[in-house]
């Protein structure tokens, strides 16, 4: 391993961030052909393609972050494992970062504010999540009962130990993706959301069906490709995966509207088909200063504008963020929804989306959260989500932030648009924003 | 006047001798420094003041390499020989016998005579640091450690402990000398000199015996060792063990298993005097004079012919990132060997299941790596991940040095290059891994053929030590000196040659092959070919290894040659019949021998049926098959050296040993012109040529050497009784 010439003098940019380049995995079912691999794997694999991709000298580099939001108890910090795993020059710094489903956007806006602060640093951020490899906890008792154990000095100590042992503290808690103060999963939240915002069973599934057709097209163009690097999973390296598995062609509205409510089952109208699913995968996107990546000779495909971040009432609707959101971030940067070629919004669910849509259209809820008399607009059908969204792709929930930036870059560039706008809804009653802007080469 | 050591004596009365050999770049025991070093023993001998003794080292990441090699190949009778050892031996015992503490103070390499040094001691104090190494590699050079090694050692550690590392030259690390008891302390660097001062001044008694001295503690050890009946047991096992190894080839390890097992059962000076005359007898076998030779091409080829071009070029920014086009056998091979020596590697090939099958042979690699304990799990999950797989080559353009291992079709090669050239960087070099092709022909269609190299590896490329780096006449000295460095990285030992049919190794191993089939179609049997071949020491036979390479490679590459050299080399008749019948050798289970699931299982007669096999040929002897092959393989070496295809003979020498199996205890064609004596060389080739043809007629260079009565290696010259003799 070489090493590291610190540099003394860092160079001068323009504190302009900018997205060089993104990369994700394919995305694929849990328990699926990454069943065996895990998180460092996958994104060593995801961060040295977009290295290789991106003709960039390593040492330029100063920063990874991850976003994880189940993180593996065998590389807590994955972001700084996997350079040492990687054998990427030691001197790049790593952190890992939870903030649900935005973290990968967390971890690009971080990345942003580094830029802005005058660091002319390169940071690859984004996000990792293997749904297949989640930790398996043993009740606190257990764990209580394993810590005093190993700290009992002597063999009577010990054995009046074992003497409490309760063989029902053994069972392993399965893991749970319940909100931690609502009690609620995830799916009962956008049901509650999907009643109040009476959106239909029937609206749920066209939703979810045109996002499969939307993205089953970006599929067979080519277009989900430019963003995917293929990976042959370890340890056997037996097959070569190298397009997500879970966009559907074929479906159709008969098709799904028969599937039974899964987090209702009574009175319902979330279905598997009309939520995003269980997804491994992982994502990074490259940032760097303007001035600095020109310098270089890099090509930068888009300029980051502006984020933004918000909390909402989880007790209320938990994932209605991206309609606070949306509405903050173009009002900062005096522009209105007209003004946007592209829109991504997050798709945890069709109900969700769809709650937000409504709402972003409502005079009502312009009332109640921006005391505006005036609906704030709509978001035109033909500007969003045009190469599909969660519930067709998938959604590895630390890795969705970095696919949607990487995703949105590209069709910028690929339909010669200026600007583009994703949020996403997040577990604890969060969402975010961000606003990026091609830059023309 | 002293030179090589320094005395210095501490406030405690304890001296501290530091040794660093003045005249030599390494800690080398030469007369001169053994002479200094017999002199300051004398003075401590009378001098009651001091209380104890350290030596140490001057050089920093070296104790002691040994005695000195050219000394050795100074003597010229075994009873010389022998009496060297015995005065060598005899400045141990005084060090052993001085009376007063004694500490080997051990940092770096420690081998051979250094070792036997430090056994002499009463103390061995080890640091942790990985270039500590410690061993009696003697048996590399076909000898036995001749300054006491093969009599303290038993003594120290025990017989099986120190029969290993007498019998194989294995290096110890600080913490297995500990474990061994070879050490008795292990301390991190900075710690080394004070704490062998400490135990300069303590005496060593029973009471502070290393836990593995005697045999206490060890039952086992015991039991084997301890009493004349286990002793006998052992003999036989490791007996056994080395005809299996050496298959009779190597005197050297019976004369390590008498030396040790003889020597255990008699007094200390009784088993010295025993050592010092085996030694000497050794000293002059054909064996000892063609490792010690293949010691000295090694390290003459361990220097970058273009180091001064690289470094103009490159300053000391190494090799880092390595592309590797194609990932077959020999693609993931490269891509394997390049991973576990720390470089970033990109592989990329079109084929998604041709990826998966070298990232799992990489993985296999590391993985019996792991199950052996030689790595950690992440280290293994590191050295995978160096391995960036791809379908395109994206990111090519941004690796020092891309090997291309495509296959070996001309215009699949040129594509290659010209295609990566486009985006490439202006240091950026092509290699390409091929072992006929006409390099200059694949540098043609370069936009700058003076970045383009060969770079012959040998398969399996995990286990063959041998590159032929191959220039042509465009090619520039800088490019050269970085796929040499990359080599080196590799671990590889390089022969760099000039761009030519079949290079060197391909075109010597051609005409030897072709041999071999003449022989055959002359009427003699497979088996008989083969066997007579690998009992002079190949290890595989020639058919059995064209079935290996495969019968329609082997027939390209003859092809090739043939083109090149008609009037010396035909393709044996019958060729074209045998790939006909759909015989590829071993890859198919089909060719000179028959394979069940991957094992050889014996000859396969039915092949002679579809060769014009002379009926009424009379059968040759075992040496008579062996001269026919060692002498145009002999005779092509040195076709190239006069062609300039080798730059040197030793370059030779090292290729054919180690790329293509020619035996060791030979020294290589070129040495055993010179070990077989010119004369008859010459004559023998005179004679075949006028039997067989003009493949015999005498190279240029054996011509010369015949007639002015040299040697191709001067500076070695041959002695003793050499075993061509007795035949």
């Amino acid at each position: 391993m070489s090493i590291t010439k610190y540099r003394e003098k860092t160079p001068q940019g323009n504190r302009k961030p900018v997205i060089i380049d993104g990369a994700r995995s394919p995305f694929v079912k849990s328990f699926g052909v990454f069943e065996d691999s895990d998180s460092l794997e996958l994104f060593s694999r995801v961060v040295d393609g977009l290295l290789r991709k991106v003709a960039i000298d390593a040492q330029q580099i100063d920063e990874i972050i991850a976003g994880v939001v189940i993180p593996q108890t065998k590389n807590p910090n994955v972001a700084r494992d996997t350079i040492l795993n990687l054998g990427l020059p030691l001197h790049i710094h790593g952190s890992t970062l939870n903030r649900a489903c935005t973290s990968s956007l967390q971890a690009i806006a971080d990345a942003a504010k580094t830029i802005s602060f005058g660091h002319p640093s390169f940071i690859v951020a984004g996000g990792i999540e293997v749904l297949s490899d989640v930790p398996i906890v043993y009740s606190k008792e257990a764990r209580k009962f394993l810590v005093k154990l190993s700290k009992a000095k002597s063999t009577a100590a010990k054995l009046e130990i074992i003497g409490k042992f309760s063989a029902k503290a053994w069972l392993p808690k399965s893991p749970e993706l319940t909100e931690p103060m609502t009690g609620l999963t995830m799916g009962e939240h956008a049901e509650i959301m999907a009643k109040l915002n009476h959106i239909s069973r029937r609206d749920q599934d066209q939703f979810a069906v045109m996002s499969h057709q939307k993205a089953s097209k970006a599929q067979d163009a080519g277009f989900l490709a430019q963003e995917i690097i293929p990976i042959w999973p370890g340890p056997k390296f037996e097959v070569c995966i190298d397009s997500d598995n879970i966009i559907r062609k074929d479906t159709n509205i008969e098709g799904i509207s028969n599937l039974k409510p899964v987090f209702d089952r009574k009175y319902g109208t979330l279905t598997a088909a009309n939520s995003s699913p269980l997804t491994d995968g992982s994502a990074a996107v490259l940032i760097g200063d303007e001035e600095v990546a020109l310098r270089l000779g890099l090509k930068p495909k888009a300029r980051i504008l502006d984020f933004d971040f918000v909390g909402v009432d989880p007790a209320d609707q938990l994932l209605i963020g991206p309609a606070i959101t949306i509405p903050r971030i173009l009002n900062r940067n005096q522009l209105t929804l007209d003004d946007i070629d592209r829109f991504e919004i997050h798709e945890a669910f069709a109900a969700q989306v769809l709650s937000c849509l409504r709402s972003l259209e409502s005079k009502d809820f312009a009332e109640k959260w921006f005391g505006q008399s005036k609906a704030y607009g709509s978001v035109p059908e033909e500007k969003l989500n045009v190469n599909g969204g969660a519930l067709a792709i998938g959604h590895p929930f630390g890795a969705t932030g970095a696919r949607l930036v990487t995703s949105l870059t590209y069709e910028l560039e690929r339909s010669k648009k200026r600007l583009g706008l994703i949020a996403i809804c997040a577990a604890g009653g969060m969402a975010a924003s961000i606003l990026i802007e091609r830059i023309e080469g | 006047m002293n030179r090589h050591f320094n005395l210095e004596i501490t406030s405690k009365k304890v001296a501290v001798l530091t040794f660093k050999n003045i005249t030599l770049e390494m800690n080398v025991l030469s007369e001169e420094v053994l002479k200094e070093l017999d002199g300051f023993l004398d003075d401590f001998k009378g001098n009651k003041e001091i209380k104890g003794l350290v030596i140490i080292s001057g050089r920093p990441d070296q104790f002691i390499v040994g005695a000195s090699i050219e000394e050795i190949s100074y003597f010229t009778s075994a009873n010389q020989a022998a009496n060297g050892a015995t005065s060598m031996q005899s400045i141990y015992n005084k060090l052993d016998s001085l009376g007063i503490p004694t500490v080997a103070a051990i940092h770096g390499n420690c081998l051979g005579g250094g070792l036997e040094m430090s056994l002499a001691c009463k103390w061995r104090v080890v640091t942790t640091e990985p270039n500590t190494r410690l061993a009696l590699p003697e048996i590399q050079l076909g000898l036995i450690p001749g300054a006491g090694g093969t009599q303290r050692l038993p003594r120290l550690i025990g017989i099986q402990a120190a029969l290993d590392m007498i019998l194989t030259g294995r290096r110890l690390n600080g913490t297995k000398a500990l474990k061994c008891g070879l050490a008795d302390a292990l301390v991190p660097k900075d710690l080394l000199l004070s704490t062998a001062i400490e135990f300069a001044t303590k005496k060593r008694t029973s009471e502070n015996k290393s836990p593995s001295r005697g045999f206490g503690q060890d039952l086992t050890r015991w039991a084997l060792e301890g009493n004349p009946i286990g002793r006998s047991t052992m003999y036989s096992a490791a007996k056994k063990n080395v005809d299996e190894k050496t298959k009779g080839h190597y005197p050297a390890a019976y004369k390590a298993l008498a030396a040790v097992f003889e020597g255990f059962d008699k007094s200390l000076t009784e088993g010295l005097k025993l050592e010092a005359s085996l030694f000497g007898e050794l000293a002059m076998t054909q064996v000892s004079q063609s490792l010690i030779h293949l010691f000295h091409a090694t390290t003459a080829l361990k220097k970058n012919p273009y180091r001064k071009e690289r470094d103009a070029k490159f300053g000391d920014r190494p090799v880092s990132k390595v592309g590797v086009i194609g990932a077959g056998f020999m693609g993931a091979g490269i891509a394997t060997v390049c991973a576990d020596k720390n470089l970033k590697v990109l592989i990329s090939d079109p084929s998604k299941d041709s990826i998966a099958k070298g990232l799992k042979s990489a993985r296999t690699f590391f993985g019996k790596k792991l199950d052996q304990k030689r790595i950690k799990t992440f280290e293994a999950s590191a050295a995978l991940a160096r391995i960036s797989p791809g379908l395109n080559t994206i990111g090519f353009e941004n690796t020092d040095i891309t090997i291309e291992a495509a296959p070996e079709v001309l215009a699949i090669k040129q594509k290659i290059l010209t295609d990566l050239e486009k985006t490439a960087g202006e240091n950026w070099i092509f290699a390409t891994n091929t072992s006929a092709l006409p390099l200059a022909e694949i540098a043609s269609s370069a936009k700058d053929p003076a970045r383009v190299v060969g770079m012959h590896f040998f398969s399996p490329v995990e286990k063959m030590t041998l590159l032929e780096i191959v220039k042509t006449k465009a090619s520039a000295p800088w490019a050269v000196g970085r796929a040499f460095e990359l080599g080196q990285a590799m671990g590889k030992t390089i022969i760099v040659v000039n761009d030519g049919p079949g290079f060197y190794t391909t075109r010597a191993l051609a005409f030897f092959l072709a041999e071999a089939a003449t022989l055959l179609l002359e009427g003699q049997s497979i088996d008989k070919i083969d066997k007579a071949l690998v009992d002079f020491g190949f290890p595989v036979g020639p058919l059995a290894l064209i079935d290996e390479v495969g019968l329609d490679i082997g027939q390209h590459v003859l092809e090739t040659i043939e083109k090149a050299f008609p009037e010396r080399l035909k393709q044996p008749a019958g060729f074209d019949a045998i790939l006909k019948s759909g015989r590829l050798g071993r890859k198919n289970g089909k060719g000179f021998y028959r394979y069940d699931s991957g094992e050889k299982k014996g000859t396969d007669e039915s092949i002679l049926e579809l060769l014009p096999i002379q009926k009424s040929s009379t059968k040759l002897s075992s040496s008579e098959i062996v001269d026919r092959c060692l002498y145009v393989f002999m005779n092509e070496t040195a076709r190239c050296l006069d062609e300039g295809i080798l730059s040197s003979p030793y370059d030779g020498d090292i290729g054919a040993v180690f790329g293509l199996g020619f035996p060791a205890f030979w020294g290589g064609p070129l040495k055993s012109i010179d070990l077989l004596g010119i004369e008859k060389v010459y004559s023998k080739l005179q004679n075949f040529e006028k039997q067989f043809g003009p493949r015999y007629a005498p190279a240029r260079s054996i011509q010369s050497a015949y007639e002015k009565k040299t040697l191709f290696f001067p500076s070695e010259p041959v002695k003793g009784d050499l075993r061509h003799k007795e035949s």
